[in-house]
């Protein structure tokens, strides 16, 4: 009999404790548990602070029911950048956040999760020139003038321009 | 209102392709297909018995069809063009190494490990990443991201259009080791300016109209906005390529467009498009090359060209202005040196 709540410790040590079929959204998770067994005593996630621990809880509590990814290379050929409602309203938070969920997500080896925030990202850079990315993302311009040169070389040979 | 479409096996197979799978919902396809926009003039110009590239065509056409198809490029000549990347400077090589690791720092793009690089970048157009090149040191790596070129030359992607002819290349070469030896960004540069047959031609468009459905339809499905009913001709960012020797302007449809002013000048061998002008509903304008001033104004289809008239297209030309109550889009006729024509879509 395997135990329905789980503990799960952030990397700033607070505790929180979830149901086991929303903990299992994780993929690293899923593994780990087949391979402890029951336990009792809390995981620690490691890279991962509080308030984002939450909020991939929160997106795996929403996301629990879905079918498991087939981890079929098939279904992401066809890329599109479309997301549910929900997750659009989910994934409204400022761009740190924005960045530490891909990465928890990506870390925890949660699919779904990493996919609506990839396109997330994505959706924010569509169309727009260089300088209105470094706008949106509060990206510095630190390249030098060589390397901006580089670049330009190579984009330009890219689209044989 | 259609009541039925028929459309032959091969056809179906063909658009099938471009869906994948649960993305083909047959009633938002139907809905896809009565949005297509009635365009008599380009099949037919392609194939006009007359025209000059149908004439020099000797073959018959049972030897220059395959699969359905007309004659295709073989990829080794798409790609004799090529030239090689530029050589890479120490510095960014050095930089592109410890970008991959996650470090603190102002662009939240370098925090993130190559892989998910790759993941954004597959989701946008080239055009777009090339930006994020410049913007982001993060993204910098890209161009050298094999997984990431590759994704080019998906169905739907930008470079789709050229999978028969990879698939013929590949069956020369004998599959696997081929592919694996494939190096796609440099067919990518290769394939921005294209040579193209009346065939390969065919071929790119009747791609273009393939994915213009299945992006309708599923836009239509998900309640989303659509693409622009061209039926994917002039959705510039569909193919990122163009025929050699032409060039592009772009113009962006903002809002509806209420009208269309065409003006047409007679200065070399024949009259040809000089410019076209949009009115959107919102009052703005958008200018596509030029008109001349003292052009003569028409408003309209009139019948204004009477035999015994001279020449209007002589200096400083016609300017056409019609009335658009739907805009979906238009087809240009081109001739080698000019535009000799443009159809608005009903």
């Amino acid at each position: 009999m395997s135990a329905t709540m789980l503990t799960f410790e952030s990397n700033d040590g607070v505790q929180i404790t979830i149901a086991r079929d929303v903990a299992e959204r994780s993929v690293l998770i899923k593994n780990m548990l087949e391979d402890l067994g029951d336990t009792v005593e809390a995981i620690p996630i490691p890279n991962v602070n509080e308030a984002v621990l939450r909020k991939v809880i929160e997106w795996c509590e929403h996301h629990k029911g879905d079918p498991p990814s087939t981890g079929d290379d098939d279904d992401s050929r066809r890329k599109t950048t479309d997301i549910d409602e929900w997750d659009q309203k989910f994934m409204q938070v400022d761009q740190e956040m924005l960045f530490e969920i891909i990465l928890a997500a990506n870390y925890l080896d949660i699919k779904g999760l990493l996919d609506v925030g990839c396109k997330t990202v994505a959706n924010m850079i569509k169309g727009k020139s260089p300088e209105e990315i470094r706008k949106t993302f509060n990206i510095q311009n630190d390249f030098t003038p060589e390397e901006e040169d580089q670049i330009r070389r190579e984009n330009e040979w890219a689209e044989d321009r | 209102q259609t009541d039925v479409y028929l459309i032959h096996d091969l056809c179906w197979h063909r658009l099938l392709g471009h869906f994948g799978p649960g993305e083909l919902h047959l009633g938002s396809l139907f809905e896809a297909l009565e949005l297509l926009p009635y365009t008599p003039g380009y099949s037919h110009r392609t194939l006009r018995s007359n025209s000059p590239l149908f004439l020099r065509t000797s073959f018959e056409h049972q030897d220059i069809r395959r699969d359905g198809r007309f004659a295709l490029p073989v990829l080794e000549e798409l790609m004799r063009l090529g030239r090689d990347p530029p050589p890479s400077a120490p510095s960014t090589t050095r930089r592109r190494r410890t970008s991959h690791r996650r470090r603190p720092g102002r662009d939240g793009f370098q925090r993130l490990p190559l892989e998910i690089i790759e993941e954004i970048a597959i989701l946008l157009p080239t055009r777009d990443v090339l930006h994020l090149r410049c913007a982001s040191r993060g993204f910098v790596a890209i161009f050298s991201s094999r997984t990431f070129w590759e994704t080019r030359f998906e169905i739907d992607s930008e470079r789709g259009f050229l999978l028969p002819v990879l698939r013929n290349y590949f069956e020369r070469r004998g599959g696997r080791q081929a592919e694996r030896e494939m190096d796609w960004r440099l067919l990518y540069h290769c394939t921005c300016k294209l040579s193209c047959s009346w065939g390969f031609r065919l071929e790119i468009g009747t791609w273009a109209v393939l994915r213009w459905i299945r992006d309708t339809a599923m836009a239509l499905h998900a309640g989303r906005p659509r693409p622009l009913d061209f039926r994917g001709m002039g959705l510039y960012h569909y193919e990122n390529s163009l025929e050699r020797g032409t060039y592009r302007e772009v113009v962006e449809i903002h809002a509806p467009v209420r009208q269309i002013a065409v003006s047409v000048m007679h200065e070399t061998a024949r009259p040809s498009v000089t410019g076209l002008e949009f009115f959107f509903e919102d009052g703005s304008r958008a200018m596509l090359g030029y008109s001349c001033r003292g052009a003569r104004e028409i408003h309209g289809e009139t019948r204004w060209k009477h035999e015994d008239m001279p020449n209007p297209y002589f200096y400083p030309g016609v300017r056409v202005t019609i009335d658009i109550e739907n805009f979906h889009g238009f087809s240009v006729g081109r001739d080698e040196a000019s535009v000799c024509g443009v159809m608005i879509l009903p």
